[in-house]
């Protein structure tokens, strides 16, 4: 089976997210980006899949600062194939937009499946999933959380609100909108790493224009803005107490 | 192009998701500066009992066994229609 993995790269929330002077993007001159972590699982669902059934898993990822790591650390986990689409995704790229940029790449090399993260935090666009899915006419199911191959389909397995969980069977081709792999993504020693970047190539296609058409574009961007809605009561817990019954008195709940 | 706003209602086991009393709020006050109606759209088996408490000028209800549970191929073929 050939499983084909697309992956996206999204700012790292622990850091200070500023915005640019056009003040409709996040300033990305001090950004640091991390791999999506929906996107990590879906890695490891594909690895999982190859270590039970075997297969060939191809990993791809826009060129971005800390890509290259990714894709051999991918490589190290188990990953066959690596791609690296390149460009000028200065502008961003939407979901739309890089739907249509990895459909034509699917229409070429033909995975059977392809798995990917069912949303990024930072997707304002839709899940890449269910737009690949409409582009290459294949069936989707999202926010999957486990995978078996069947013959000719696999079983997803998918969490409903309220706990329960729906075992899915869908032919191949398909694409699944991974919400977690059934164990964390593993651990690779970085000497493991190293071994594999000597060994493993990146093949790089070119992306000769984005087309975001149909998506969603932000005209402004700008940090929560504070809302007078809270009231802080201060002083001694006597008199804290004291000023919240009044304040239930006043409301009638006292 | 219509100024109406759809709003697809999720439910799962004959209970209708918080979610889409959100979204029916939310589309109400869209549609008061669109002048359009909010509709919603209602999809499942036997489920017409559900648009009862739909805040919503009016429901358009979808009944067939392949909806009785959502999958997101049927409700596309039939979303894609309604709309």
């Amino acid at each position: 089976m050939k499983i084909a993995v697309p992956v996206k790269f999204v700012p790292d929330l622990v850091e200070e997210l500023t915005i640019d002077a056009g003040g409709a993007a996040l300033d990305t001159s001090w950004l640091r980006l991390i791999i999506n972590e929906f996107d990590d699982h879906a890695v490891e669902q594909a690895i999982l899949l190859k270590e039970r059934g075997g297969g060939e898993v191809t990993v791809i990822a826009a060129e971005a600062e800390g890509v290259d790591d990714f894709l051999f650390t991918a490589a190290a986990k188990g990953a066959d194939h690596l791609i690296k689409l390149t460009g000028d995704f200065s502008g961003g790229m939407n979901s739309h937009a890089a739907a249509r940029a990895l459909a034509d790449l699917f229409k070429e090399i033909q995975p059977d499946l392809i798995l990917t993260g069912v949303q990024a935090h930072n997707d304002l666009d839709g899940s890449v999933g269910s737009l690949l899915a409409e582009y290459l006419g294949m069936p989707y199911v999202g926010y999957v959380a486990g995978v078996t191959s069947a013959n000719g389909s696999v079983i997803a397995r998918k969490e409903y609100p309220g706990g329960i969980i729906a075992e899915m069977e869908v032919k191949l081709p398909a694409v699944l909108g991974i919400q977690a792999a059934e164990q964390p993504p593993r651990y690779v020693a970085y000497n493991k790493i190293r071994q594999v970047m000597g060994t493993s190539k990146i093949e790089e296609r070119a992306i000769a224009s984005l087309d975001s058409n149909g998506g969603a574009t932000v005209s402004r961007m700008s940090k929560p803005e504070p809302a007078q809605r809270a009231t802080l009561i201060e002083g001694s817990p006597e008199e804290v107490a004291n000023q919240l019954i009044g304040i239930f008195k006043e409301l009638g709940v006292m | 192009m219509s100024q109406d706003i759809f709003v697809v209602i999720e439910h799962l086991r004959g209970g209708v998701a918080d979610i889409s009393y959100v979204m029916l709020a939310a589309a109400r006050s869209l549609a008061q500066g669109t002048g359009g109606q909010v509709v919603a759209v209602l999809l499942g088996k036997d489920a017409q009992k559900l648009a009862g408490d739909l805040a919503a000028d009016k429901v358009l209800y979808g009944d067939s066994p392949a909806l009785a549970e959502f999958t997101s191929e049927a409700y596309q073929i039939a979303l894609a229609k309604l709309i």
